[in-house]
């Protein structure tokens, strides 16, 4: 294991880079996410405000693939010349579109950029260069505002009584928000302390983080907005469970 | 994972939840707008207050969308957002 002050073996800088360019992909398919959305919302009657801030943040995630692919590159990778394809649909075919635009808000705000918050929380204290502690902190304040649109929308739709639908899709929305190997053992090198001033999530700390977030983040907001969250929870403690992971304490 | 990180996360629910309500009641006034679009649909809506029974029909009823729902998740490419 590598140590403060040691050099950064190749692995652990690989896996860093590797991150990095995967972190600009899923910026670029939240780009086309957000524009996407806020054509919808604005079709559905959303508040201009909300559909204000969806458009925004399609705006922000183009600079934030900009800022991934520098620190890729930066660590030796550089990111592929051709844009990834756009983001597949996440919400059920079966869905209505006010439905479905709830659900992938949802899945992309109340979820995943929630969980995103969290982690750029972790890893900008840890974080190395000068540069990268400006790109985290960067990410960090436009990823607070993304999930608060969720949470918003969310909101919004309780009003009218149009988020019950979502509880018992929790699972699916859940699974396909994580690495199909959050939960299970990896490499040594995923592991290194040393990933974490690269900007990096050691993998079982990634796990805690997302776990912990669900419990004390997303489980509650959802519950607050009138989902019931049960069988989200029941689906991380299945998850955790076959990990090995005791549930988080509260 | 260190205490300080325990700290931060469980301060997330105000800044990102109550942060999103909060903006939820300002985006309030055109929420209220959109829904004067439909004042049919207020109308029916009015009308199952008023009828007790009727209001348990629907629950029933949208329990049962929601059920039907989840099961056809399985099966309609139901999905999460990847992210950090």
């Amino acid at each position: 294991m590598s140590g403060p002050g040691l050099p950064v073996p190749d692995r652990v800088r690989e896996l860093a880079a590797s991150a990095w360019v995967f972190r600009w992909q899923v910026e670029l398919e939240a780009e086309v996410r957000f524009a996407g959305l806020a054509n919808r919302l604005e079709s559905l009657g959303a508040p201009t405000l909300i559909v204000e801030l969806a458009r925004r943040a399609a705006g922000e995630e183009a600079r934030h693939a900009v800022l991934c692919a520098r620190m890729a590159a930066e660590l030796g990778r550089p990111v592929p010349a051709l844009s990834p394809p756009p983001p597949p649909a996440v919400a059920p075919s079966g869905l209505a579109e006010e439905e479905a635009v709830t659900y992938e808000l949802t899945a992309a705000c109340c979820v995943t950029e929630s969980v995103s918050v969290a982690v750029l929380t972790a890893l900008l204290p840890a974080a190395g260069a000068p540069s990268l502690h400006r790109a985290l902190r960067e990410l960090l304040a436009d990823e607070v505002g993304h999930a608060r649109l969720g949470w918003a929308h969310l909101a919004l739709a309780r009003e009218r009584g149009r988020t019950a639908f979502l509880g018992p899709l929790l699972p699916a929305m859940l699974e396909g928000s994580v690495d199909e190997d959050l939960f299970l053992p990896v490499e040594p090198a995923r592991e290194e302390p040393a990933l974490l001033p690269l900007g990096v999530l050691p993998h079982a700390l990634k796990r805690e983080l997302f776990a912990r977030s669900l419990e004390e983040v997303v489980f509650p907001g959802l519950e607050g907005a009138g989902v019931d969250a049960a069988a989200g929870r029941a689906w991380l403690a299945a998850r955790a469970g076959a990990a090995g992971d005791a549930p988080a304490s509260r | 994972m260190a205490r300080s990180t325990k700290t931060e996360v469980s301060k997330l629910l105000r800044v990102l939840v109550v942060g999103g309500v909060a903006l939820a009641a300002a985006a309030g006034p055109a929420a209220a707008a959109a829904d004067d679009k439909a004042p049919a649909e207020q109308g029916a809506a009015a009308k199952a207050k008023d009828k007790p029974a009727a209001k348990h029909k629907g629950k029933a009823k949208e329990k049962a969308k929601e059920d039907a729902k989840a099961g056809e998740a399985k099966d309609s490419g139901a999905g999460g957002v990847k992210g950090w």
